[in-house]
């Protein structure tokens, strides 16, 4: 979702490629898998553990993907009550949603990094895989880092505006509301080129 | 440890609501309410022990079809196939007492059959039938009813995220939580077709007037357009029902079929693949983020011992299953015209789970009872996003069409719930055929 805010506009490039990266995994996983199905069937062999490595995909990608999330506004807020306050309380509850999901994911990168350094004081190993556990573990902790990290610096910036009375707090701290969203999906659809499947979208119909 | 009272209970409840409310992150919410619970209760070490739980939550191989079907989705929208799927089906819709009023609902059931989402639906049905209604003289609020109330279709008809997601969270069967929304998909399917018959018989002035359909020849030409969706249910579907794969690994089927479609009619590029992985993982780390929160909270509330005093009390109302479920529709209506769809379903497992099961409710047949509360609540005012997109796709006019446009809908949909009470084996008789 197009944005100006400026931490958005610093962080997005590089959310945005760490997020491609788990997309081309998971897209490998579902190769590999559909492989596993195919061998099974047909030629009797099977890879032990692929179940394993599909949590191990999952686990990095919620991970990493949760920041580009954040970035484009995405993870949910019921916005039907908020968007009728006030502007000025909705300043103060849009600044409050950022502190308190910065400390939620500063806690869960906090336990994480417990879970890792457990995980390497016992040698943990993936009970299927033989490898051991602490390379997913340690990448998916990474994503949990770079979530608080980024999100302490968005509650930063919207207590930095919500004192300094900036004006741009709520355009940038708020739900993303329907409105936006639809935007966002229409510009898909017209990317797409509905007009190929003969069916001329007529621009009026869609504003 | 201290013994929690039913007053605290409803408390900690009314507090995630409100949290809810004021707009602060429905994931944080529910991870704040169990913190809370955790260190009041439990003492600290057990609000320590997040991060094992985040961990088993993300790590969860019933989970992985969560992208995967995503993904699937985002191809073959990407891909063109579902604009092609709505004008291919219309041509055999139209002729039906209504007209392309049925196409609405038909494209969204074969478009739900792929998807496992409802707001793509609606966008994307809604776009490509729009401007098909144009100077037809349809009845506005039934044309925007029948898209935003098919569109929910999205989720009842298999592969469903919110099937999936509650499977994991009470460890019942996805394969067979699936099965049991087939049928009540295609009856729900039948009965909104049934409801835009009545109303055009009753009133022939609500839709167009009847024209010419295109040549057989065109329209046999293009029932080629059906081919790429239905090669994808096959699959999928297919796949889960002869027992050759689980659900998820019928997902990453699902995924490369899609994917060779796309290269065969031409569509695949870097670009196409990289707008779908952003979607596909943004969707699911914001599903992922409350999931982990929901299954931290009923951890918590398991060790708290909130379940079993819960269960105690209802049992101790005697009240039969019959009147739970009647309350629970209630309250479930209500809260559906607030909270996000998916937040009202894994916010309220963790409580109301274990005392339907004590009730000797099947876990299956709640499952699906849940997706079609779910189903209302994207379409209950005044938070029902499917009627948003409907009403942003139009651009014109005000939203209160729509919202009378899906009223009769609401309403066959509460009848839904009842004859799913009054005859179960409407949704358990075809899992029964795979409990083998």
């Amino acid at each position: 979702m197009a944005t100006s805010n400026p931490i958005s506009l610093k962080i997005a490039p590089a959310a945005r490629m760490a997020t491609l990266a788990c997309g081309w995994l998971v897209l490998g996983y579902a190769l590999a898998l559909t492989a596993e199905i195919l061998g099974r069937k047909f030629f009797n062999t099977s890879f032990k553990g692929i179940d394993e490595l599909g949590g191990f995909v999952l686990a990095i990608g919620a991970a990493i993907g949760a920041s580009y999330a954040m970035a484009q506004r995405s993870h949910t807020r019921v916005d039907v009550f908020l968007v009728r306050f006030p502007r000025p309380m909705q300043r103060v509850l849009n600044t409050a949603a950022m502190v308190a999901f910065a400390a939620f994911a500063s806690f869960a990168a906090w336990r994480g990094v417990a879970v890792l350094l457990e995980t390497i004081e016992l040698k943990s190993s993936a009970t299927n895989l033989e490898q051991p556990l602490w390379v997913p573990q340690a990448t998916w902790v990474a994503g949990l880092c770079l979530l608080a990290g980024i999100s302490l610096a968005y509650a930063v910036h919207a207590l930095y505006l919500l004192f300094t009375r900036r004006p741009e707090l709520n355009a940038w701290y708020g739900p993303v509301s329907a409105q936006e969203e639809l935007e966002a999906e229409l510009v898909e659809i017209k990317a797409r080129g509905t007009a190929d499947a003969g069916l001329t979208l007529q621009p009026e119909a869609v504003r | 440890m201290a013994d929690i009272s039913m007053g605290a209970v409803a408390l900690g409840f009314a507090l995630l609501l409100v949290l809810m409310c004021l707009g602060m992150h429905v994931a944080f919410v529910m991870f704040a309410l169990s913190v809370l619970g955790a260190v009041a209760y439990l003492g600290l070490p057990v609000a320590m022990e997040y991060g094992t739980q985040y961990w088993s939550a993300n790590n969860n191989f019933v989970l992985v079809s969560v992208p995967l079907f995503i993904l699937l989705g985002e191809l073959l929208v990407r891909g063109g196939f579902t604009d092609r799927m709505y004008r291919s089906l219309s041509d055999w819709l139209s002729p039906l007492p209504g007209g392309l009023l049925h196409s609405n609902i038909g494209a969204s059931a074969l478009f739900a059959a792929v998807s496992g989402s409802s707001v793509a639906t609606a966008a994307t049905i809604g776009t490509v039938a729009l401007p098909a209604f144009r100077q037809r003289g349809y009845n506005v609020r039934l044309v925007l009813g029948t898209i935003a109330a098919g569109a929910t279709l999205g989720i009842l008809i298999p592969p469903s995220i919110n099937m999936i997601i509650y499977g994991a969270m009470t460890n019942t069967s996805v394969g067979k939580l699936y099965a049991a929304g087939v049928m009540p998909g295609l009856l729900l399917t039948a009965l909104f077709m049934l409801v835009v018959m009545v109303l055009c018989l009753w009133k022939p002035s609500y839709a167009g007037a009847k024209e010419p359909g295109s040549p057989l020849r065109d329209k046999l030409a293009r029932l080629l357009d059906l081919v790429p969706p239905l090669t994808v249910i096959v699959f999928v579907m297919g796949s889960i029902y002869a027992g050759w794969a689980t659900p998820t690994e019928s997902a990453a089927l699902g995924v490369v079929v899609s994917l060779l479609l796309c290269a065969g009619y031409g569509r695949l590029s870097i670009r196409m693949l990289h707008e779908s992985f952003l979607t596909t993982l943004s969707i699911t780390a914001m599903i992922m983020l409350i999931a982990a929160a929901a299954f931290y909270l009923n951890f918590v509330l398991g060790l708290m011992g909130v379940p079993d005093m819960l269960t105690k009390f209802v049992v101790g109302l005697k009240a039969s299953p019959g009147q739970i479920i009647l309350i629970l529709t209630v309250l479930y209506l209500i809260l559906g015209c607030f909270l996000d769809a998916l937040a009202m379903v894994v916010g309220t497992i963790p409580i109301v789970f274990p005392i339907v099961v004590a009730l000797g409710i099947d876990p299956i047949w709640f499952g699906i009872f849940l997706v079609i509360m779910a189903e209302l609540a994207l379409i209950t005012p005044p938070v029902g996003m499917n009627l948003y997109v409907v009403q942003g796709v139009r651009g014109e006019g005000n939203i209160i069409d729509v919202i009378y446009g899906v009223l009769p809908f609401l309403a066959i949909m509460l009848l839904l719930v009842a004859l799913i009470w009054l005859f179960p084996s409407i949704a358990m008789w075809l899992p029964g055929f795979m409990a083998k």
